[in-house]
């Protein structure tokens, strides 16, 4: 009897991992950032960020295009694409990293993961690592992340009249929802 | 008495022109918004725009990035992800599509579509990912 449970648990295993979707795309992920100074919040979203999760290599990637984030003001629009971030020369902002300890069979609730890798702005390369969370949904997996970025990691000059409006650390959230990816038909 | 009259008459007069002039702001001012939404430089097919991406995507940007494109195709779907009204076009690559984020003036256009509706989309581009994106998009339903 005992015999006959362990081999039905170990023909689960082997049915889950080999049916298991080794790659996830988000298209529409959205990544936003705050600003908190005395002076004034800064907030602007981007919805159209694109991710890729890759179980089998437990790699993480995400590209979003510069000029899509969302601002209240068009002014604050224009000089985060023209002056701070040079959205002209440097439209894209990307992030690849490794997951530490993955194991997608254990995902099913809420996960709290560790993810190092190199981030990306204005052609500036970082390391950095970001604590995320990851859902297992029923058609693919949530993740969830926030970590702060140094403005002056990327030498993003503000004018020392708008020093005070803009905080030298810029809170950073995301929020993806990944459904499977197929590379011939995505 | 008949001071009050003429005085009560005047403020009357007054309230109705102020009353109007704002009516009259109101309507010029959403008619320039919406004519200023409407005014487009490029106008394209679906397919055309993501080969222009897919050929050279650096030429593309610089000719549609920041620029309202007027872009015809079939619709995929429409979808409610990050609290955002969405539709997105096919092309002929399954693997790429046009991913447009509506505006507020589309909303209730939105609801009379079908999938696989042939559809123009009016919407100021802002580069490629695996798709192209277009921001503050209206629509324009083809007879």
């Amino acid at each position: 009897m005992n015999k006959l449970f362990l081999f039905a648990l170990f023909s689960a295993v082997i049915v889950r991992f080999s049916t298991e979707q080794p790659k996830y795309i988000a298209r529409q992920g959205q990544v936003s950032f705050f600003s908190y100074t005395s002076v004034e919040n800064i907030e602007a979203k981007n919805n159209q960020v694109l991710s890729l999760l890759d179980f089998e290599k437990g790699e993480i990637a995400v590209s979003m295009l510069m000029p899509a984030f969302v601002f209240e003001k068009d002014l604050m629009h224009a000089h985060f694409n023209e002056s701070y971030i040079e959205s002209d020369l440097y439209p894209k902002a990307n992030f690849k990293g490794q997951f530490i300890d993955l194991n997608t069979l254990a995902i099913e609730e809420k996960k709290a993961l560790l993810v190092k890798g190199i981030l990306q702005i204005r052609g500036i390369s970082k390391e950095k690592e970001i604590k995320v969370f990851l859902t297992k949904t029923k058609e693919g997996y949530l993740l969830s992340g926030e970590f702060n970025i140094l403005v002056k990691d990327f030498e993003i000059k503000i004018p020392p009249i708008l020093a005070s409006n803009i905080a030298k650390t810029v809170s950073v959230k995301m929020n993806f929802q990944y459904l499977p990816y197929e590379e011939k038909n995505n | 008495m008949t001071l009050k009259k003429s005085r009560n008459l005047k403020l009357l007069i007054f309230c109705a022109f102020l009353i109007g002039a704002l009516g009259l702001l109101y309507i010029m001012r959403n008619a320039n918004f919406s004519s200023k939404n409407n005014r487009t430089e490029f106008s394209m097919n679906a397919d055309r725009l993501i080969t222009s991406y897919l050929t050279n995507e650096k030429k593309a940007d610089s000719l549609y990035t920041n620029k309202r494109l007027e872009v015809s195709g079939i619709l995929k779907e429409v979808n409610f992800i990050n609290n955002r009204k969405t539709i997105i076009l096919k092309t002929q690559r399954a693997s790429t599509t046009i991913i447009c984020d509506l505006n507020a003036t589309a909303l209730e256009t939105v609801k009379k579509l079908k999938r696989e509706q042939y559809i123009t989309v009016i919407g100021t581009c802002k580069g490629f990912l695996k798709d192209v994106i277009l921001l503050n998009c209206n629509i324009k339903l083809n007879e």
